[in-house]
């Protein structure tokens, strides 16, 4: 009799490792692919600070096209768009046509090109830039959530919330300054399709750059 | 007679002219200032204006850049062989002719006399350099990338010719800087024999060694799908799997995903690689151009991969799924009657999993308790009742849960992947061997585990009541009973909440009979009463536990090599070595001693550690590779599957059958062993010229997984008949249960093996596939 109850209290008595055995199970599972933004799906959602402190959402501009520029100031093929005035041209331009242009930065903090939101303002005063935001993703879930890789690299949304294009802003992977003229812009070409209802000819490319500090 | 002033003057002559050389030297090494400031993206570089001292060397921050040449001297119209060598700070590295996923390639522009002509850099074999999440391909430390330039055939012996390289590079620890530097060399012209450069021949012989050396013809294939890239390397020796790591770097960007695992499947004929696509559309390259590496304890070899990348013939899926008519049709004849079917079927194999080795020990021993308790409130005993069936749904509710999860992330996996996890069948081995020992007495846990066991006993043991029905699920996961299969397999094409409602009803099936007792009046007073005999059923229970102990030994021999049983039974003796550990310094009246819990505690973790620690290869040789005789449809009949091999014997004009089955699917093992391994179903096979194709599934396949896919279900078993033509008549799919009869009847709806070859070879044109 006690053994019996013994034995079916010990047989109760291994929740435990019940649940360790559960929990190898998902341990049995394969690896998965890291989450990437890709051409003709959804974009990821996102929601994330800028600079001045307020929060942006992927949402928030539905039925606009979005691009999404991954930056960060001190990378060498950052510069060379921004020293040229290139990116500023972008980024005005866009805004003039009602596309919303969104720099985003992944640095995770102690890492290149993560700066407090003061410094920020005045990177951002100097060089002139014209986003309608800089967001800041310090633990770099969205960049990993849109497999965002170098800087920089660009995403551009259609007013549906679709990846239309993802990958380098334009054809010659350099870091010279003289290329910027020559080059063809991916973007731009993506945009213009975008905004004329054209389905994108060029959809992606190889993206370029420094890596994201993540 | 000399002065005593003479002696000077060739003292101030030297002296002069040590000057004028330590001038020299000075205006030397200006002209060899560093080629960049620290500011990035200044592309800063030593004056590219002065072609009157030629800076061979360049130390840049971070990096000395400098170009050398093997030779002393050049021949007309010989090649001779130039480097440009980086010598980087630890730490420090620069990138491969594709970078990866950051970064940027060296660039060589040459400036060579007229009637010169400059080279491709050779480039040597990289190393992998992990960024964080990102994958690059480079080179540290002390790197020369080799390229030959060739004198024009007038070019004047005798003279010098200055050949020069504007190079530009990106060096990146994990901040990156941008070189730029102008380098040039004065190489002599003569003719004659080659003289080597002494001191760079240390670095000359390293590159080469370093270059990938060509592949013979036709060794390395390519094929490529929606997701992945396959590249095969046949190999005469291999049946092993290689002995080090396997790696492929391609030469285009984009490509892959650079920091993907490479899965590598070796073969009898070779190996297999294979390779995650970038999931951004990009055309395909006609051809896959890169090095495919192997190493082992530090020595590897590696081969330039040059060859055609053909399309998959059709994927996997489509290939099949398109005979077996679009999938969604499969998919959605899942509903209405069907997904009643499975409901059905999972309550069925709920009850029977109460019948097998794994699950019927506790269960016996719950209502041994049950019977212990008789006599007592009835109303408790329901509660009780509801608590064991509480714990088996919310236990089959988290593994559904998780099933589904690890399938929308695009896991390839279905009803009884846990199995084809190797650690997990040991686990389980072990996990049932201690419940055996507990079982037989060997070790009177109940006491030992005063404490906790207290917990749950005490009071209502409602709590319990809840973990025995979770036990139940645990110790029912090694198990697939019949009709369960089918039912899940059912279920992971079904939408999630569909899905959900079939693991509900085989959980509810599964603690039916328990359930059942429990409510049912008077049946606790016809319960015999608690005595002696008690104790020899509970020791008796043990062994149905053993002998699925030996099960899962088996299935784990089938998935690795032959070691993992030596491991396992190891781990299996090192707990059993715990548990006596306790149950001996314990005793009927006082738990176990510390030092004694701590010691079994040790052995019990070692033998899991040891258990465990040998991987299975990435797929089992064909099953019945070593060569068991009663191996169900005689092995040698039985080729292994791939959608390949499929469509050729197909194309060929023959009926195929595949067998898709697991080592550790009873139903799967039953059917082979009854029907497809019966004297006349062979002979009818024979007759209809049937090919027979086995696709084991015991360890991870996402080939097999996907073709089960195709065919809207997610488990084995599954058995599907081809008949011979070109693909317009639908593939049967025969049940789950296979009697000889079934198969043999099914056969015969083929046409016989002369007929269908005919018509076969009369058929024309090419085969339409349903996109």
């Amino acid at each position: 009799m006690n053994s019996t109850a013994a034995v079916a209290r010990r047989a109760i008595a291994t929740p435990a490792l019940a649940l360790v055995a559960l929990s190898a199970l998902v341990v049995a599972a394969p690896s998965r692919a890291a989450a990437e933004a890709v051409v003709g799906s959804p974009a990821p959602a996102f929601s994330l600070t800028d600079i001045d402190g307020k929060p942006h959402a992927l949402a928030d501009y539905a039925g606009k096209v979005v691009v999404l520029e991954w930056v960060n100031y001190e990378c060498p093929f950052v510069r060379k768009h921004y020293d040229s005035g290139n990116m500023q041209q972008l980024q005005k331009s866009a805004a003039s046509e009602g596309v919303v242009w969104l720099s985003i930065n992944s640095s995770a903090p102690g890492k290149q090109g993560n700066y407090p939101p003061e410094t920020w303002k005045k990177l951002v005063a100097d060089k002139g830039a014209a986003p309608a935001a800089v967001l800041l993703d310090p633990d770099g879930k969205v960049g990993k959530a849109y497999g965002a890789k170098t800087t920089p690299h660009m995403f551009v949304v259609d007013g549906r919330g679709t990846v239309v294009y993802a990958g380098a802003i334009d054809d010659t992977p350099s870091t010279n300054v003289a290329d910027v003229k020559t080059a063809k812009n991916l973007v731009t070409a993506a945009v213009a399709e975008t905004r004329s209802g054209k389905p994108v000819t060029v959809a992606s490319a190889p993206p370029y750059g420094c890596s994201v500090k993540y | 007679m000399e002065s005593p002033a003479a002696p000077k003057r060739p003292a101030r002559a030297a002296l002069a002219a040590i000057a004028l050389v330590a001038l020299a030297l000075a205006g030397g090494a200006l002209a060899g200032a560093p080629a960049s400031s620290d500011e990035p993206g200044a592309a800063g570089g030593s004056t590219a204006a002065a072609p009157a001292s030629p800076a061979r060397r360049v130390a840049a921050p971070h990096v000395g850049v400098e170009l050398v040449a093997q030779d002393r001297s050049a021949a007309p119209a010989r090649a001779l062989r130039l480097g440009v060598r980086f010598l980087l700070e630890p730490g420090w590295h620069v990138y491969w002719k594709n970078p990866g996923d950051s970064g940027l390639a060296p660039r060589v522009r040459w400036k060579l006399p007229p009637g010169w002509t400059g080279g491709e850099i050779q480039w040597p074999v990289p190393e992998r350099i992990a960024v964080g999440p990102l994958v690059d391909y480079g080179y540290s430390g002390d790197v020369l990338l080799p390229a030959s330039v060739t004198p024009g055939s007038d070019a004047p012996p005798g003279g010098s010719a200055r050949v020069a390289a504007d190079v530009e590079w990106l060096v990146c620890r994990e901040d990156c800087l941008p070189g730029r530097a102008d380098l040039a060399l004065d190489v002599p012209v003569a003719a004659g024999p080659a003289e080597p450069d002494r001191e760079h021949a240390g670095a000359f012989a390293a590159a080469l060694a370093r270059l990938p050396r060509a592949a013979s013809p036709g060794a390395i294939t390519a094929t490529a799908d929606d997701r992945s890239i396959r590249v095969r390397v046949a190999s005469p020796s291999a049946h092993s799997p290689p002995a080090g790591e396997v790696a492929f770097f391609p030469a285009t960007p984009g490509l892959i995903d650079n920091a993907a695992p490479q899965e590598v499947v070796a073969g009898r004929d070779g190996l297999e690689l294979v390779l995650r696509r970038s999931p951004q559309p990009q055309p395909l390259p006609a051809r896959l151009d890169g090095v495919l590496v192997e190493s082992s304890a530090g020595a590897g070899h590696a081969l330039a991969v040059d060859a055609p990348l053909a399309l998959a013939s059709a994927p996997a899926p489509d290939a099949i799924g398109s005979a077996a008519g679009a999938r969604p049709d499969v998919a959605l004849s899942a509903d209405g009657a069907s997904f009643a079917a499975a409901i059905a079927l999972a309550f069925a194999g709920g009850l029977l999993l109460n019948l097998m080795p794994c699950v019927f020990p506790v269960l016996s021993l719950k209502v041994l308790d049950f019977a212990r308790q008789a006599g007592g409130d009835a109303r408790r005993l329901r509660r009780h009742g509801v608590a064991y069936a509480a714990g088996i749904v919310l236990s089959f509710w988290i593994l559904a849960g998780a099933l589904l999860a690890l399938r929308a992330a695009g896991g390839e996996i279905g009803w009884g992947f846990q199995l084809q996890s190797p650690a997990f069948v040991a686990f389980m081995a072990l996990l049932l061997f201690a419940l055996a020992l507990s079982l037989l007495g060997i070790v009177d846990v109940g006491v030992a585990a005063t404490g906790w066991a207290g917990r749950f006993a005490g009071g209502t043991g409602l709590a319990g009541s809840f973990s025995t029905g979770v036990l139940a699920t645990v110790l029912a996961t090694p198990c697939t009973a019949p009709f369960m299969g089918t039912a899940l397999g059912a279920a992971l094409v079904l939408p999630p909440v569909a899905a959900l409602a079939v693991f509900t009803a085989l959980a509810v099936g599964m603690a039916a009979p328990y359930v059942a007792l429990a409510f049912a009046p008077g049946a606790v007073a016809r319960l015999p009463r608690p005595g002696p005999w008690m104790e020899s059923i509970k020791q008796a229970l043990a062994f149905p536990l053993l002998a699925t102990v030996i099960w899962l030994v088996w299935v784990r021999a089938e998935q690795g090599p032959t070691t993992a049983i030596l491991a396992l039974l190891s781990g299996i003796l090192l707990v059993g070595m715990a548990l006596w550990l306790v149950g001996r310094a314990g005793g009927a009246a006082r738990p176990a001693s510390r030092a004694a819990r701590g010691a079994a505690v040790a052995l019990a973790a070692l033998g899991l550690a040891v258990a465990v620690a040998v991987p299975a290869p990435d797929r089992a040789g064909a099953p019945g590779d070593d060569g068991d005789a009663l191996s169900a449809g005689s092995h040698g009949d039985w080729q292994p599957f791939s959608a390949a091999r499929l469509e050729s014997l197909r194309a060929a004009g023959r009926p195929v059958f595949v067998d898709f089955t697991a080592a550790w699917c009873l139903t799967c093992q039953v059917n082979e062993r009854v029907a497809l391994a019966a004297a006349d179903v062979r002979r009818a096979f024979v007759a209809r010229g049937v090919a027979l194709l086995r696709a084991d599934w015991t360890s991870r396949d996402p080939d097999i997984a996907r073709a089960l896919e195709g065919f809207g279900k997610a488990g084995v078993p599954l058995y599907v008949l081809f008949p011979s033509g070109d693909g317009d008549a639908p593939p049967e799919i025969l049940p789950s249960l296979l009697t000889p009869r079934l198969v043999i009847e099914a056969l015969g709806r083929l046409p016989l093996a002369g007929e269908g070859l005919a018509s076969a070879a009369t058929a024309s044109g090419p085969r339409s596939r349903v996109p």
